[in-house]
Formats: structure tokens, C-alpha cells, sequence
């Protein structure tokens, strides 16, 4: 891990390999969302309306995810002190805000027709609502401080103690009465959704997985280029202007 | 095409596509923007020391 704490390094091998991550997860997501449209079968109970999932639940799921790899940046920028960590945090909160809200929207359009509503205030959908929140006040946050590295650091502390909701998501539906179901995948005793069904849902979740990995890998330059970009300009208003405290003043 | 509940499906992958495409063009878009500022500098500042700063590599 850390051979690739030089950025010139981590972003030469980035900028190399993101390409082919982004036209293979294209070719995931349209074949698993092809194959969920108009090869898989309609639902016994849901008919039509479970193709739903194979947008609302790699969303959902990359929603917990984005903020799994925000809590790993947080640790290596408070315990490891890794020069990288910070730009893949600072990336990875809007991305993460995006999925989250789509999981959001894409499950309170399918909670129509299945639920009689748009919403409930039962613990999934509250408590994903929290991680919208969190991820929200992350940026907010980060924005709140003039210093950016004592910004860096608060977001990151936030982000440990904002963690204890994955835990909550996961398991709100076994520990409350939900009208969201109960997990269908990732079960002990393996997956309760028939293979026909399944297959374009991994292939799906996959292929955004990977969609993430190249997005955020290009964020990660951006915010690298945004934080040169300002260095120079206080550099400039520095040369211009001298500094604001001199010796003996 | 998904009898009734063909409004909701699509409205769902539109939102995805939406989302998701706006998010790459964001990310396109600020990149292209972010390049442009820094020649800008690099311009103004021709062979001097700002143009090729190591420490923010």
C-alpha cells in the first residue's frame, strides 16, 4: 500500500488502468441491466416491477460501500498519516451522496406500487436517510474550515463515528419490524432469489461496482489538480502581497 | 412493454442514467476546467518555479 503513497506514482498506474475499468464496467451494466430488462423472468408476486432492483440494489449497496472505503481513507489519514487518503475521502463523499440518493429515489419508486406509497419511516429507509444526511454534512464540514488540513481531520473523525450506521442499515431489517424486505443475497444460508433472477443482479452490481472504482480514481485527480491548483494561488497572493505577519511587526 | 408498472421501471433507469451521467460529465467537465486554470498559471509564470511545482505532485 505504501509503494503507492507517492500520488505521481498511485496516479500514474490510476490514469493507465482507469480507462479499461470504465469501458468493462460499461459492458457489465448494459449487459446485467439488458438481461434484467428483457431476459429475466417477471417476479411471481411483483410481476415487472422487481426489474426495479437491478438498479435500486447496486445503488444500495454501493451507497454502504463508498462509505466503507471513506472509513479505511479516514484511518489512513488519522493512523497512517497516508498522503492519499484524504483526496480518495474528499472524492469519494459526493459520489457517495449521489448513490444514496438514488437508492432513495429508485426505492421510493418501486415502494409505489409494491407498498401503496412513496415512503415509510420504517429503520432501512430511515436510517439510509441518515447516511444521505451524513454524507451531506461530510461536505459541509469539509467546507466549513479555512484550514484544510484541520478540515481533513474533523471529517475524517465524523466519518468513524458516522460508521456505526452501516451496522445499523445492514441489520435494520432483522433487528425491527420493516416493510423493506430482509436480506436476499448476502445470507449465511445462501441467496433465497432463483439464479435467473440473480445472475443480471451480480452482473449489475459488478459492473457499477466498477463504474465507482473508475469514477472515483478520476475524482481522486480532479481534487489532486483542485488542491495544486489552489497551492499556486496562494503562492501567488503571497509573492504579491508578502506575508501578513512580518518579523519585528 | 412491463404492463403496469412500465412508468415506474423506466422512471427508475432514468434517474439512473440521469444521475449517473450527470456525475461523469460533472467530473469531465471539472477536470477540463481544473487543466485549463493550471496552463493558465503555468502560462503566466513561464519557466519559473510555479509552472512545475513537485510538492503538489
Amino acid at each position: 500500500m505504501f509503494q503507492f503513497a507517492n500520488p505521481t506514482r498511485f496516479f500514474s498506474l490510476a490514469d493507465r488502468v482507469q480507462p479499461w475499468i470504465a469501458v468493462l464496467s460499461l459492458l457489465l451494466i448494459v449487459t446485467g441491466l439488458y438481461e434484467g430488462l428483457f431476459i429475466a423472468p417477471p417476479d411471481y408476486q411483483q410481476g415487472d416491477a422487481v426489474r426495479i432492483m437491478y438498479v435500486h440494489v447496486p445503488f444500495a449497496w454501493l451507497s454502504m460501500a463508498c462509505y466503507s472505503v471513506m472509513t479505511l481513507a479516514a484511518i489512513g489519514l488519522l493512523v497512517f498519516r497516508h498522503p492519499l487518503a484524504d483526496l480518495a475521502h474528499e472524492a469519494a463523499t459526493p459520489m457517495g451522496a449521489i448513490f444514496t440518493a438514488l437508492a432513495l429515489l429508485t426505492g421510493a419508486i418501486w415502494g409505489k406500487p409494491m407498498w401503496g406509497t412513496w415512503w415509510v419511516w420504517d429503520a432501512r429507509l430511515t436510517s439510509v436517510l441518515v447516511l444521505f444526511v451524513m454524507y451531506l454534512g461530510l461536505m459541509a464540514l469539509r467546507q466549513a474550515f479555512d484550514e484544510p488540513s484541520r478540515g481533513a481531520k474533523a471529517v475524517a473523525v465524523l466519518t468513524l463515528i458516522g460508521v456505526i450506521n452501516i451496522p445499523i442499515i445492514k441489520f435494520s431489517v432483522e433487528w425491527w419490524n420493516t416493510l423493506h424486505q430482509g436480506a436476499s443475497v448476502f445470507r449465511l444460508d445462501g441467496p433465497t432469489i432463483h439464479m435467473d433472477l440473480l445472475r443480471p443482479l451480480l452482473v449489475s452490481a459488478l459492473g457499477f461496482t466498477l463504474l465507482f472504482i473508475a469514477l472515483h480514481l478520476y475524482a481522486m485527480k480532479n481534487v489532486m489538480l483542485r488542491r495544486r491548483l489552489e497551492g499556486l494561488k496562494k503562492r501567488e497572493a503571497f509573492k504579491s502581497e508578502g506575508p501578513m505577519f512580518k518579523e519585528g511587526a | 412493454m412491463f404492463g403496469a408498472y412500465t412508468a415506474y421501471v423506466l422512471a427508475c433507469y432514468g434517474a439512473a442514467a440521469l444521475f449517473m451521467g450527470g456525475l461523469a460529465f460533472w467530473l469531465l467537465f471539472e477536470r477540463s476546467r481544473l487543466m485549463k486554470k493550471l496552463k493558465d498559471y503555468s502560462d503566466s509564470a513561464a519557466g519559473g518555479p510555479v509552472s512545475r511545482s513537485k510538492s503538489h505532485d
